[in-house]
């Protein structure tokens, strides 16, 4: 890389090369192939960024532009109808909902469908909200509020323990062949008994 | 040897040695921080009229950023929504900009490189057997739009990106310091640096063999 000469074609193309200066670079430019080989990778470059550009501003934009306005209606939705945490909640899970539904189902390229999908969620949920704030004047929590903390008395406890107890113990001690039996009947024939039922380290 | 601005103004306008100039009205400045505050504040008060305006105005740069840097203009496209999906979340957590323009562009940046991240984790699998080569050039380029594709490519993110700004969006090296919070002279050096760097690997790759 020689560097004087890039930093010199740099200056020319800036016009920072004053006269002298730059009849002295067009000299030089008629002997020095390295500086030849730059010029003419600089014109490749404009030329090349020039016909890109043009190329690029023929896309069309319209897709973005629609999804802007499909973001902008939904969020003035929201933003008019709630402010509370619950909308915002619901609106942002609907937004979610919406986005994995419409990657998944639909299969509209860019975000159009998503958002579209995302804002009809979005007016459902608000719609619901709205609908049922207003047939309700006073808002019910979903939770239950518990006024007093239960306690039970002290008989129901030791009853409810005495009738779990043997259940419990019962079922401890059901065997494999007990189980069976219950589900299948008498289809396993009991075991012979052990002539010397005593085990041999007794 | 002073610092290079190569979109100047002050650049003539002749073409010897078939040297292709941008000329001034081409560079277009899109950065006017006093104006764009404003714009964003209205947007953020519910104003959909400014929203429509900034699209106007930075619609068209970020997607140029993105394209270039992704190198794929149906990725700069979901770029870009993604970009304005976020703007418009805002709404909902107002916040005070002193750069908007440079938050957009912020914004942009940090998704095209979200985007280059996961594409290092994961390979294509068209790219396998042909890695050497620019794995996603657009159909219907010149040659020496795909040369500079692949010189572009070679360079380091922070150098391709300088570039792309100055080339692709026409933003001056005043205004790409402000977007990147540098000093115009650490960018202008840096620009200078990458633009030999680009020089040379086209130089090397035009060159027959």
């Amino acid at each position: 890389m020689n560097t004087r000469n890039h930093l010199m074609l740099d200056e020319y193309l800036a016009g920072k090369l004053e006269k002298g200066e730059k009849k002295k670079f067009l000299d030089r430019l008629e002997s020095d192939e390295d500086l030849q080989r730059l010029v003419e990778a600089e014109r490749i470059i404009k030329q090349s960024v020039i016909s890109d550009k043009q190329e690029l501003d023929k896309i069309d934009h319209s897709g973005t532009y629609a999804f802007l306005m499909a973001g902008l209606a939904a969020s003035a939705v929201v933003a008019a109808t709630s402010t509370t945490a619950v909308a915002a909640s619901k609106s942002v899970s609907g937004i979610a909902t919406a986005k994995s539904i419409g990657a998944t189902v639909v299969n509209i390229p860019g975000k159009i469908g998503i958002w579209s999908l995302a804002s009809s969620v979005i007016a459902s949920a608000v719609i619901g909200v709205a609908s049922y704030k207003l047939s309700s004047p006073e808002p019910k929590h979903l939770v239950k509020t518990i006024s007093q903390k239960v306690v039970p008395s002290k008989d129901t406890i030791s009853a409810s323990a005495t009738e779990n107890e043997p259940i419990r113990k019962r079922k401890r001690n059901l065997r494999y062949e007990d189980l069976f039996h219950d589900i299948y009947g008498n289809v396993i024939e009991p075991k012979p008994t052990p002539i010397n039922a005593e085990s041999p380290n007794q | 040897m002073s610092n290079i601005a190569y979109t100047s103004s002050e650049a003539p306008s002749s073409s010897e040695y078939g040297l292709l100039r941008e000329s001034p009205q081409e560079s277009n400045s899109t950065l006017n921080h006093a104006e764009d505050v404003a714009l964003f504040q209205r947007f953020m008060q519910g104003d959909d009229s400014a929203a429509i305006i900034m699209f106007k105005k930075f619609n068209r740069s970020i997607f140029l950023y993105a394209a270039k840097i992704l190198n794929s203009t149906e990725q700069a496209e979901d770029i870009c929504q993604e970009v304005w999906e976020r703007i418009i979340a805002l709404r909902s957590k107002p916040k005070q900009l002193v750069n908007p323009g440079g938050f957009v562009f912020t914004i942009t940046r940090n998704l095209c490189f979200n985007q280059l991240q996961s594409r290092k984790r994961t390979v294509r699998l068209d790219s396998i057997s042909e890695q050497s080569l620019p794995s996603s050039i657009m159909p219907g380029m010149t040659s020496a739009e795909e040369l500079v594709l692949s010189a572009l490519d070679a360079l380091r993110f922070e150098d391709r990106e300088l570039l792309v700004l100055n080339m692709y969006c026409g933003y001056k090296f005043d205004e790409i310091a402000a977007i990147l919070e540098l000093s115009p002279g650490a960018v202008w050096t840096r620009a200078s640096r990458a633009r030999a760097k680009l020089r040379d690997i086209i130089t090397k790759l035009s060159s027959p063999l």
